[in-house]
Order: C-alpha cells, then structure tokens, then sequence
C-alpha cells in the first residue's frame, strides 16, 4: 500500500496540497494582482495605458467624498443593524429555552429567512415595500398609522434605515443560533445555586448569563458586523444605492467604480482599504476563538 | 414564585409567536403572491382563485430550464469539490504538523474575511484574459475561493474534535495513513461532511455577486441572475418574480425543513466550545 516513503510531515503537506492549489489560483493570485492594480493608473477604457502610479489610487479614492460617503453608510449600517440583531437574537434565543413544546418547529422557522437568497430575500422586501401598493403600507393605513403611504425605498431620508430591516430580519435568525447553542452550554446547576442565594431572575441574567455568553457575544458580533460591512446583493437588488447615493454602501460603491466608471486601479485601492478593515476584524476574531480554546 | 415562572413561560410563547409571525411573513406572503391571479397581485388577502398561471408564465418567458440546469450543475460541482478538496485539507491541518502549519491554517481562515468585491475584480480581469468568462467552469472555480475557507473551518474543527485512538489504533493494526482517513475517518465524520455540504451548496446556489461579474449569457447564468433580470430590465414583473423566486428557494425551504440541525451544527462550528 504505501509506495513513498513519506514522513508524517510530507503526509500531511501532501493533504493540503489541492487545497493550496486551488486557493493560490483563486485567492492568491487574485489578490495579488488587486494589489499590484492598486498601485497603477488601470482603466478598462484605456487597456494600452496602463503605468505605475504610486499612492495616487488611494489619495484619491480616500479623498473622493462618495467613497467616504460609502464607508459612512456602511459603519452605520454595521453599527445599527448588528447590536440590534444581538438584543433581538438573544431574547429569542431565552424565550425559546423556556419553550416545552413546539421549540424544535419555532426554531426550524426561525432559522428559514438566514438561509434564503439574498436576492429573494431582496425582491420580496421591494415587493412589501411598495409605496403605493405593498403590502406593508396597505396594512399601516388599514390600521390608520399613516394616511398616505410610507416612501421606504423612495426617500433618500429612509432608504438606508428600510434596509438595515432587511438585514435585521435576514440575519438575526443567526444570532438565534450562536446565542442558543452558548445557551445550552450553561450549567443548570449554577442557576438553581443562584436561586438558593435569593437571586431573582434579573441579577441571574446579569451575574451568569451575560458573563458566560461574553465569548460567543463577541465571536457573534465580529463574525455579523464584517458580514454585514461587506453587503452587496442585498444593496444591489433593492435600491441600487439609490436614491440620491442614500444607499450607496462600501461594496457597491467599489462595484461600480470597477464595472461602470471601468476605473480598475482606484477601485483596487478602495477594495485594498476595505479588505485591511476586515482582516483587522479577522484576526481579532480568531485571536478570541484561540483564547476561548485554550481557557 | 410558581405564578411567576409560569407567566414567563406564557410570555416567551407570546414572544416565539411573533418571532415566528415576523420571520415567516415575507416567504409567506412571496408564495401567496405566486399563486395570485396578475390582476390581484396587490390585493390584500386571499386571491379570489389559486392559478399556477405566473409559473407557466415564467417558463414561457425566460430560459428557466437553461437557468436551472446551469444553478444545479454549477452548485453541486461546488459542493462536490468543496467536500473532497475541503476534508484532505482540513484532515491534514487537524492532524499532522508540518512546516508552516499553523501559519497556513490562520491564513486560510483569514481568507474568509475577505469582501467579495476584493476578489471580483480581479477574477473578473482574469478569467477575462482566459477566455473564460461565461462559462459554468469559470463560477464554479471562483466559488470556490469563498467556499473553501469556510469548508476548512467547518471541518478542521470537526477532525480535531474526533477521538485519536481510534485512528492510531488503525496505524498500530497496519492501515495506511490514507486508508486511515478513508476507512475510519471519513465513515465517522457524515454528520461534519453533511454540514460542510450544506454550506457550500447553499453557499453556490443563493451567490449572486460572482455569477453577476463573471456571467452574461443564459447559457452559463444561474437563476439569481435571471431573477434580477426580472426586476431591472423591464420594470419588476412581480408575477414572474414571485413565481420564479417560490421555484428558486424549493431547494432551501427543503433543506430548512429536513436538515435545519446540520445547519445549527455548522453555523455554531468553532464559535461554541463543547
């Protein structure tokens, strides 16, 4: 059966040695090239003239206020969307420890919306949306709320706010689960020991809860807030950025700036600035996994 | 005391109530749309008759068949690949050290903080220069580069947490390494295998960016595609939409339904201790 003499480290070199293959060739190389794009004056409208620029695509990517404009939402969309999807997520997930019967097809429904399509997930929110017809406005004025109707996507002043109740709605099934699965983990008899002591529900959840989810809080959160930094689908099926740049996100901002204005090298930049953000998050993250590990 | 904790119980039935009401609402209402007559698809409240009208419709309008077959076909090659590609490596990182290791594996878990637009751009350029830009092979392989990440996070853990006797038992009674992994490890790890099939398949099927950038003709154009082609190019035709989206997500909706634990399993995968 064996053939080569191979050292358990050979053996195991050889193992990942498909995986690297095709990573080189699909992240790698890419992102080098990204990164020597950065670096160069790059448009797709001008393919024989392409040449080193220095620094130019960043200055000027980072001086363009519709890119800071773009950052700006998606911070705001990152920093209002998730904490929200943490308090929403960890009240489901205590309402559904308490349940006896019927928790298993709660949470089997609760889960669908996180694995849809965020195009689906995009269309049907437009179709609700609708000002005129949707349903959502026809329900507010059937119960008297508004007279006329409710410009969720049509007005720059709502556009942002109507998605972040997309996200909310797509993703917070996930905190469900995080938060549920750390909530399993916890020891009954620490509770009952509380209570003994005459702790009442309130400084149990404080003092044992909050503390032992800590970890997963924080896993959870970094792992939603780069998701939710980096939205593109759902920005793209619904308002396009629009109306009036309202919407216009950090993603999208880069997409166009590639595939519309063809400008390769300062989208390159901006992606190059995007990535640095996240891979900060990333290595925090996986910093605290280790950590919880090794506790 | 009692009284008390009864009422909470009462009160979280309330609250899961309209968790349930609030998150099923909107797939509801999409697939009650679907089988609306056109005339009433605003209308609020039940169609005055079910018609599968809108699903014929779909398929006289658009290439549905086309979209289809390129979606399956190009999901589950994902999924195939990401599973064999996913658990040499994952294997090989949970078990054996080799110069660099450590080093690669954070590295490969990095990679899934990377923003697709990082990586469209480039793909885009180079699949271009390749030649290969509407064709299945060329969003396949990009997928890839999102889903192995997460295969390899998915499943080192998985390998990790298996007992080691088992397997040094195996090498002790003259099993090679290979046959090891194959005859012992693999049958014993389905339910990591399943879950990391799960993700990658649903990863590939519901993608949208990189079939957006990369395809252009329905011969290689997945469903998303044709879903957003729907809604941008003549003004939304909601009939077509409602229907074709209820045609789309069959696949999820059933994997919800009958393997929603696996889903748990993996989304929990390295951020639960235990």
């Amino acid at each position: 059966m064996r053939r080569f003499n191979l050292n358990n480290a050979q053996f195991g070199a050889l193992l990942v040695s498909p995986l690297f293959v095709v990573l080189a060739m699909v992240v790698a190389y890419p992102l080098l090239y990204a990164v020597w794009a950065s670096f160069q004056f790059f448009r797709l409208s001008r393919p024989d003239d392409i040449r080193f620029n220095g620094l130019d695509n960043y200055l000027s990517v980072l001086g363009d206020e519709g890119f800071r404009t773009a950052l700006w939402h998606s911070f705001i969309y990152t920093f209002v969307a998730v904490p929200i999807e943490l308090a929403l997520g960890l009240i489901i997930a205590l309402a559904l420890v308490k349940l006896r019967v019927g928790r298993d097809l709660a949470r089997t429904l609760i889960v669908i919306p996180m694995m849809l399509a965020p195009v689906v997930m995009g269309l049907m929110w437009k179709f609700m949306y609708n000002d005129q017809l949707g349903v959502i406005n026809q329900v507010a004025r059937a119960l008297g709320l508004v007279q006329g109707s409710i410009p969720w996507l049509s007005s720059p002043d709502l556009a942002l706010w109507s998605l972040i109740i997309v996200e909310i709605w797509a993703t917070t099934p996930i905190m469900v689960i995080l938060l549920g699965a750390g909530l399993t983990v916890i020891p009954d008899e620490l509770y009952e020991a509380a209570r003994m002591d005459g702790a009442n529900s309130w400084q149990r959840f404080v003092k044992i809860t909050l503390p032992l989810l800590q970890p997963i809080i924080l896993v959870a959160l970094l792992i939603r807030g780069m998701d939710a930094f980096r939205v593109f689908d759902l920005v793209y099926i619904l308002t396009q950025g629009g109306p009036a740049n309202s919407t216009d996100v950090l993603s999208y901002f880069l997409y166009r700036l590639n595939f519309v204005n063809l400008n390769v090298g300062q989208a390159s930049a901006g992606s190059m600035i995007m990535l640095a953000m996240l891979i900060v998050a990333g290595l925090l993250l996986i910093r605290l996994l280790r950590r919880e590990e090794t506790a | 005391m009692r009284r008390n904790e009864r009422i909470k119980i009462y009160l979280s039935y309330l609250l899961i109530g309209l968790a349930v009401l609030f998150f099923v609402f909107p797939i509801f209402w999409l697939g009650l749309t679907s089988f609306k007559p056109p005339r009433e698809l605003f209308s609020f409240g039940l169609p005055s008759q079910f018609t599968l009208e809108n699903y014929l419709s779909v398929f006289r309008t658009y290439e549905m068949t086309a979209f289809l077959a390129n979606s399956l076909v190009t999901s589950l090659s994902v999924t195939a690949l990401a599973v064999v590609i996913g658990s040499l490596g994952a294997y090989g990182f949970a078990r054996y050290r080799f110069a660099g290791s450590g080093f690669l594996l954070v590295l490969v878990l990095v990679m899934r903080m990377i923003p697709s637009i990082s990586l469209m751009i480039p793909l885009y350029l180079m699949f271009a220069s390749l030649g290969l830009l509407n064709t299945r092979a060329a969003v396949i392989i990009a997928q890839l580069a999102f889903v192995l990440p997460l295969a390899i996070w998915i499943l080192e853990g998985f390998f990790r947490s298996l007992p080691k006797e088992l397997e040094e038992a195996a090498l002790v009674d003259g099993c090679s390494r290979l046959g090891t992994f194959w005859r012992i490890v693999l049958p014993i790890s389905a339910p990591g295998l399943a879950v990391t099939a799960i993700f990658a398949f649903l990863f590939s099927w519901n993608d949208f960016a990189l079939p957006l950038v990369l395809t252009s003709t329905p011969a290689s154009q997945t469903l998303p595609m044709a879903l957003s082609q729907m809604s941008l190019l003549f003004g939304i035709r909601w009939d077509h939409m409602s229907a074709a989206s209820m045609m789309y997500i069959v696949p999820t909706i059933l994997i919800a339904a009958l393997l929603s634990r696996f889903v748990v399993r993996g989304l929990t995968a390295g951020a639960v201790k235990g």
